[in-house]
């Protein structure tokens, strides 16, 4: 099915904020890419610089290909009603599941460091229902958010980073040695999961790609908001090592927290904590709302629904509930996350199909041609 | 219909969003607190003591004239429990507020408690949101940590706000003992090759059995101060560094913000005062493969502060005399200072950590039996001291 609905449109820009805060997600204030130790930041560079780019080239070449359809409807095209509706279905499980665990990220770190006594089920419903209204509000409202709140997390990154800096507490004989264990030793423990953790999960992104305004700038506006965001993450690890050194960061559920939690300037300016909590509230909004909206316009294209926004309440609340039976407690959360998803969820469903679809793709286009 | 419909709806979740916030509220008279915890041995087996000092608001700013009546500013709650959380919880009994904790500003060890062990008792400020890792830690030389607690002192009554402030000033003005927080514990605890050390607190005098006595006196008859440094091996406290060997131990870390080094003028009855104003230093491993052996470089900036006795300051070579003195008895320190905390094999100088940045394979053998090493280990010491400035006066004052 063609995307009848052509009034609704994003910008190159927005489209680079929202892949840039949907890249932040959670992964920016937690120990992101802490099983390799004081070398994680050198791991999430290779990781993101490597496996980002190319998942993202992957999926800019099938947009490419079919710069109308949706990759629900395209799979479809590929490889066959029945096979692609399999895809499709596959395709919206992941997407939901992808945005009830975020979701669940956002709960469990704000339940550990803030409102202790709060129930989850209320931190979760205000959350997502933000994302309602904004969805109800469509693509570009989205895709405006996100241009608003790049700026703001933008602002804030500089402000926590500066009195990070100017506390004193950075300690650079925190990350040497550098490569303790040789290169194999850090990719050992950082592949898959820095290769296609966020990356892979920016498969959601390619259901917003039809709306963009310049087709051709898919390409430029993707690849450099995964390499910013690669740099970013990199160097917000690095100073989470610098500050805390590589036990306490390894340990730590919410690293960033940690970190801000150090400062003290002056004996007044201290107890920034409000900085890392609104990135990761910022961070997680977005991260949450592009996989939902990515199992909204999926769902709407499979089931031939004509506008999607009708599809936004019913999707919400079952993202909702499933947030809150994703995981028993955040151990179990945190397990699911770092060791099943990344080789038997991500690596199949975000790389392989999405590899496998262009490759076919390619074929056909070529077999045509000859 | 539908207007006011979507106007109600947005009025409920406006308040729902506003009103979440408060879910977890503490009210400001419902709340006790805590500016201070205090950590003793109990007799009886596995437990502990546990003081809390507890802010009087009403008694804290006495209006002028008027007096803040004859309550002290402060109250404490003593508690046993296996672990702080269970004598917290066990406190509720004794204060009819809820103990808070987000304003404390330091936590006293007995020297019994950090023989024992200080690790059992860091989780707690890790893991709760509530405490703060910039807290202030002391262990205490010979007394009790509620004795610590419980002695109010003249000019700032709050004893804990008092340590803390005579702490301050004695680190950046005197450079005999040393003020770490609760993070630097736990970072030099889960560091190989590295040991914590703690600043001390004595009691000069003798504290009276009524608190409240010792603030009407012009001499206090007890002063509770910052002296001394501990040293840990571990978690377990080791032993303690008395007056310049606690400098010495400065010295070679880097953290002599200011203080006096007095050298010997030709008559050794008089004295030169050199007031050092800035220091830092640099631990060089050699990468030695049968014995560790490190290069300590101190870095210092001086001025000359008072002399007793008829030097010509004006005249270079005299400052470079001066000089040569001061690093001796730098150099002496230092050494003392190492070998000290060579005997008590607590490698509070991170040396094992300097081994492993520098050459992780050459660590992998040392490590095991680290402490051996480290007794054993070849420290040279290298000082220069650059003096400044003689003040305003170049020659001093002689009598005609």
């Amino acid at each position: 099915m063609v995307i009848q609905v052509k009034k609704e449109r994003i910008n190159a820009w927005q489209l680079f904020c929202l892949i840039v805060l949907f890249a932040f997600g959670t992964a920016l204030v937690v120990s992101y890419g802490s099983d390799s130790g004081r070398d994680a930041w050198l791991a999430i560079l290779i990781g993101g610089s490597v496996g980002g780019t190319l998942i993202f080239v992957i999926y800019g070449s099938l947009y490419k290909l079919f710069p109308t359809l949706s990759l629900i409807s395209y799979s479809q095209k590929i490889v066959g009603r029945w096979i692609g509706r399999l895809f499709g279905l596959v395709f919206i499980l992941y997407f939901l599941h992808g945005s009830a665990r975020v979701l669940r990220d956002y709960g469990d770190l704000i339940n550990a460091s803030m409102f202790t006594s709060t129930p989850l089920f209320f931190i979760h419903f205000l959350m997502i229902l933000t994302m309602m209204i904004v969805l109800r509000h469509g693509v570009e409202v989205l895709g405006r958010m996100a241009e608003l709140s790049f700026f703001i997390i933008i602002v804030l990154g500089f402000l926590g980073v500066i009195s990070v800096l100017m506390s004193g507490k950075v300690e650079t004989e925190n990350l040497f040695p550098i490569l303790e264990n040789g290169l194999r030793g850090m990719f050992s423990t950082s592949f898959p999961s820095l290769f296609v953790v966020p990356w892979g999960e920016m498969l959601a992104i390619t259901l917003l790609l039809p709306y963009l305004t310049k087709p051709r700038s898919v390409m430029k506006a993707g690849l450099s908001a995964i390499l910013f965001s690669t740099v970013v993450l990199s160097f917000t690890i690095m100073l989470n090592i610098l500050v805390l050194g590589v036990d306490v960061f390894t340990r730590s559920n919410f690293a960033l927290f940690d970190t801000i939690g150090r400062v003290s300037l002056m004996e007044f300016i201290d107890r920034l904590d409000p900085i890392v909590l609104l990135t990761l509230i910022i961070g997680d909004l977005f991260k949450m709302g592009i996989f939902f909206l990515a199992a909204v316009i999926g769902t709407a294209d499979l089931f031939y629904v004509k506008d999607y926004k009708s599809l936004v309440f019913p999707i919400g609340i079952v993202i909702l509930l499933a947030s809150l039976t994703v995981a028993g407690n955040f151990a179990e959360h945190i397990e699911i996350g770092g060791g099943m998803l990344p080789l038997y969820v991500h690596v199949p469903i975000a790389v392989i199909i999405p590899g496998l679809l262009l490759f076919i793709a390619l074929i056909r286009k070529h077999m045509k041609r000859s | 219909m539908k207007s006011s419909w979507s106007k109600g709806m947005s009025i409920i979740c406006m308040a729902v969003i506003i009103l979440s916030g408060c879910w977890d509220q503490k009210e400001l008279n419902n709340i006790a607190l805590v500016t201070s915890v205090g950590v003793d041995t109990a007799p009886e087996e596995d437990m502990h003591l546990f003081t809390f000092q507890i802010l009087i608001p009403g008694q804290v700013t006495p209006t002028i004239g008027g007096g803040g009546g004859d309550q002290a500013p402060i109250t404490i709650i003593t508690q046993k429990g296996k672990t702080m959380s269970e004598a917290v919880r066990k406190a509720a009994q004794q204060t009819p507020g809820q103990l808070y904790f987000p304003h404390m500003q330091m936590v006293v060890f007995s020297d019994e408690v950090a023989k024992e062990g200080v690790k059992v008792f860091l989780d707690v400020f890790e893991r709760d949101h509530e405490l703060r890792p910039l807290t202030t830690v002391f262990i205490t030389n010979g007394i009790a940590a509620k004795t610590v607690l419980s002695t109010l002192t003249p000019i700032e009554m709050k004893p804990s706000e008092s340590l803390l402030e005579k702490s301050e000033m004695s680190v950046k003005r005197g450079a005999f003992t040393a003020r770490v927080d609760i993070d630097e514990i736990i970072k030099a605890v889960g560091t190989a090759g590295k040991d914590p050390f703690i600043g001390g607190v004595k009691v000069i005098g003798q504290p009276p059995e009524d608190s409240t006595t010792n603030i009407q006196q012009v001499e206090p008859k007890a002063v509770i101060i910052p002296d001394t440094i501990a040293v840990f091996q571990g978690d377990k406290l080791k032993g303690w560094l008395q007056e310049y060997s606690a400098r010495g131990l400065l010295w070679v870390l880097g953290k002599v913000e200011s203080t006096i080094v007095n050298v010997e003028c030709e008559k050794k009855e008089e004295s030169i005062n050199v007031e050092i104003i800035r220091s830092k230093s640099q631990v060089i491993p050699l990468l030695n493969k049968d014995q560790p052996e490190f290069t300590v470089k101190i870095l210092a900036d001086a001025n000359i502060g008072e002399t007793e006795c008829f030097i010509n300051l004006a005249d270079s070579n005299e400052i470079d005399l001066i000089q040569e003195k001061v690093i001796k008895v730098v150099k002496k320190e230092a050494e003392v200072a190492i070998s000290e905390v060579q005997k008590h094999q607590s490698d509070v100088l991170g040396l094992g950590a300097a081994i492993f940045q520098e050459d992780p394979e050459q660590w992998g053998y040392w490590e095991k039996d680290w402490d051996n090493h480290f007794s054993n280990a070849k420290v040279n010491v290298e000082a220069q001291i650059f003096i400044r400035q003689s003040g305003l006066r170049n020659k001093p004052l002689e009598i005609q």
